[in-house]
């Protein structure tokens, strides 16, 4: 089977259940120490408050020196987040470092709730919307906050 | 259903053979089973298949060059980043990659950002990537450069002087 866990993962994931971020949990599956079920909750400030989406997060075996695999399973119309819940964020690709945690990659993509970037889309169509029209776009996010993201 | 078709199929043919198709079908049998056929086919065939390989394998072995050349070059310059034993008397730390603390006795890296790591955790990254972990500013060779000029001791000299120096 899968070798030791790491002290790392081990002491991330007591910090992040001793001290969880405002607005995020993230539980360990029992079955897999390094797959984990996080919900977000929707900030205030953006359209898709009041929601709350839910993400799966898992470490590959070169964790922390390749970076967690997120994905959003809850549906959720965002310039950045595709149909399949990919999401475009640097510090998960190419800006990736092993001083970054869980607990700032799920910061990052709170952050990326409140500040949509439609310039580096990944769901093209939807940075289309954004860009030409922004009160549109955030009608139809908020409406699908009030359809797919209530817990 | 699909079980069915070829006891079908053979009833039908068993049912209307006729000399003509007999005749047709042992000529085309010929052709498919004719063993210098096959071996022409197969070993053309075969020919292509292992300059594939070959290929494939040049390219793998050109790749692997290219790595460890690579890797050769990050060790060469790993070996001007000053690197020390980590002593009591030193401000206790966390190492950022590994979340643990460095203990005495444990080889510490020092980056010329003034990050330090566990020299095992720091350098595994910068194999891969040659930026800080924690600051991700670019391990500058020139900065590297003026370091190797210098011990740790005589490092921690200059750390020192650096106020009597900026007087002047």
């Amino acid at each position: 089977m899968a070798a030791q866990l790491p002290r790392r993962i081990i002491k991330e994931t007591q910090r992040l259940l001793a001290d969880p971020v405002p607005g995020i949990s993230a539980n360990p599956d029992e079955s897999n120490a390094r797959y984990f079920h996080v919900m977000i909750a929707g900030p205030d400030d953006s359209p898709f408050a009041g929601g709350c989406f839910k993400l799966e997060l898992f470490l590959p075996e070169e964790y922390p020196m390749a970076a967690p695999k997120v994905r959003f399973m809850t549906k959720i119309y965002h310039p950045n987040i595709d149909k399949l819940g990919r999401i475009c964020l640097d510090i998960l690709k190419d800006k990736w470092s092993p001083a970054l945690q869980i607990r700032t990659v799920l910061l990052s993509i709170q952050a990326l709730l409140s500040a949509p970037n439609p310039e580096d889309p990944l769901a093209t169509d939807v940075a289309e919307q954004w860009k030409t029209n922004e009160a549109e776009a955030i009608k139809t996010a908020k409406q699908w906050t009030l359809s797919y993201a209530q817990a | 259903m699909g079980n069915c078709l070829p006891t079908l199929f053979g009833f039908v043919r068993q049912q209307d053979e006729t000399p003509l198709r007999r005749n047709r079908s042992s000529e085309g049998a010929m052709s498919f089973t004719n063993p210098n056929m096959l071996q022409q086919g197969s070993s053309y065939v075969n020919q292509l298949y292992q300059h594939n390989v070959i290929r494939q394998r040049q390219a793998e072995e050109r790749g692997k060059e290219i790595d460890e050349a690579k890797k050769n070059r990050i060790r060469g310059l790993l070996d001007q980043i000053p690197a020390d034993v980590f002593r009591g008397d030193m401000a206790s730390n966390e190492c950022a990659i590994c979340m643990i603390d460095f203990e005495p006795g444990e080889r510490i890296r020092f980056l010329p950002c003034m990050h330090s790591f566990h020299q095992e955790c720091v350098d595994e990254w910068l194999m891969k990537s040659f930026t800080c972990p924690s600051c991700l500013e670019p391990v500058d060779s020139t900065i590297l450069s003026s370091l190797t000029a210098h011990n740790m001791q005589s490092l921690q000299q200059i750390t020192s002087s650096v106020p009597s120096s900026s007087a002047k």
